[in-house]
C-alpha cells in the first residue's frame, strides 16, 4: 500500500539546483518547533540524492525540563559559518540548521540539522560535521530542571 | 576608561550578566579578567585554573569577536569594548 502522505509530498521545482538557488535550508535560533519535512523539501534540489536529517532532543535524565541560552547575534553567526565550511568540505547542496533556545520539556526537539547532497556518504558526514561543531563552537547553554532544582549541564569539550 | 563584561549561561547566574567598569590603561582582556575575578573568590577559580591561566573551554570575545587566549595578553582594550565571557558551550 502506498504510504498516505506520499501523495501529498511538494514537486520539485524546475529552477531547483542547476539555475542558483544559493540556499532554501534556514539558519535560525529561536523558540518555535522545529518542522522536519519542511526542511528536508527546502534542502531539496533536482539532482539530490540523499537527505540526512538530526534531531537532537530532551533526554530524561531524571529532569523534567530544560533551558536553552544562547548569544544569538554570535551563535547564528558560527552556523553560518559551520554551514559553509560543511558545504564546502563534503560537497553539500544545502543545509538548515535550527537550534531551539527556551525551556523545553522531556521529549521536545533541541536542534534540527537537514542536509541534501548527491550521495548518502556526503550527507551522512556533512551532518555529522555540522553537529560536531555545533557542540564545540557554538555560543550556547544549558540547564536542567528538576523536581528540587536546577543545575547547569557541564560543557560539550570540559 | 570603561568597559562593558558581559556575561553568559552560568557565569551571568554566578556573576550578572553585564556589568560597566572603570579600568586604568592600558588594560589587556585577562587583566580584565583579573579585576572581574579579584571580586569573589569563586569568579577567580570559575575563571583560572591552578597555575592562573584562563581555564580552556572559556570563550573570549572582544566587540564580539573571538580572540584567542594567546592574544588575551596582548590585544589592548579601547574605551567602550565590550569583553564577552562565556563558559564552556553546551549545545546540540
Amino acid at each position: 500500500m502506498m504510504p498516505t502522505n506520499w501523495e501529498y509530498c511538494p514537486p520539485l521545482r524546475e529552477d531547483d539546483g542547476m539555475t542558483g538557488r544559493e540556499h532554501g535550508g534556514t539558519i535560525a535560533i529561536g523558540g518555535d518547533p522545529c518542522d522536519v519535512a519542511v526542511q528536508v523539501d527546502a534542502v531539496k534540489r533536482r539532482n539530490t540524492g540523499a537527505v540526512v536529517t538530526f534531531v537532537g532532543v530532551v533526554r530524561d535524565d531524571g529532569i523534567e525540563s530544560i533551558e536553552i541560552e544562547a548569544y544569538e547575534e554570535v551563535a547564528i553567526q558560527e552556523m553560518h559559518e559551520i554551514r559553509d565550511e560543511a558545504m564546502k568540505r563534503c560537497n553539500l547542496q544545502d543545509v538548515s540548521i535550527i537550534h531551539r533556545t527556551g525551556k523545553l520539556p522531556v521529549g521536545d526537539d533541541i536542534l534540527l540539522i537537514t542536509v541534501s547532497a548527491g550521495h548518502r556518504k556526503e550527507a551522512f558526514e556533512g551532518c555529522e560535521y555540522i553537529l560536531e561543531r555545533i557542540k564545540e563552537r557554538a555560543p550556547i547553554w544549558k540547564r536542567e530542571f528538576l523536581q528540587d532544582g536546577s543545575r547547569w549541564v557541564r560543557g560539550n569539550m570540559e | 576608561m570603561k568597559i562593558y563584561i558581559h556575561m553568559f549561561g552560568r557565569f551571568r547566574e554566578q556573576f550578572g550578566a553585564q556589568r560597566e567598569i572603570e579600568v586604568p590603561e592600558p588594560i589587556t582582556p585577562v587583566d580584565a579578567l583579573n579585576l572581574v575575578g579579584a571580586t569573589n573568590p569563586d569568579a577567580h577559580d570559575a575563571l583560572f585554573d591552578e597555575h592562573h591561566g584562563i581555564r580552556r573551554h572559556i570563550i573570549l570575545m572582544v566587540n564580539k569577536k573571538r580572540i584567542s587566549h594567546d592574544e588575551c595578553t596582548s590585544h589592548f582594550l579601547d574605551d567602550a569594548d565590550e569583553l564577552g565571557i562565556l563558559p564552556p558551550v553546551a549545545g546540540g
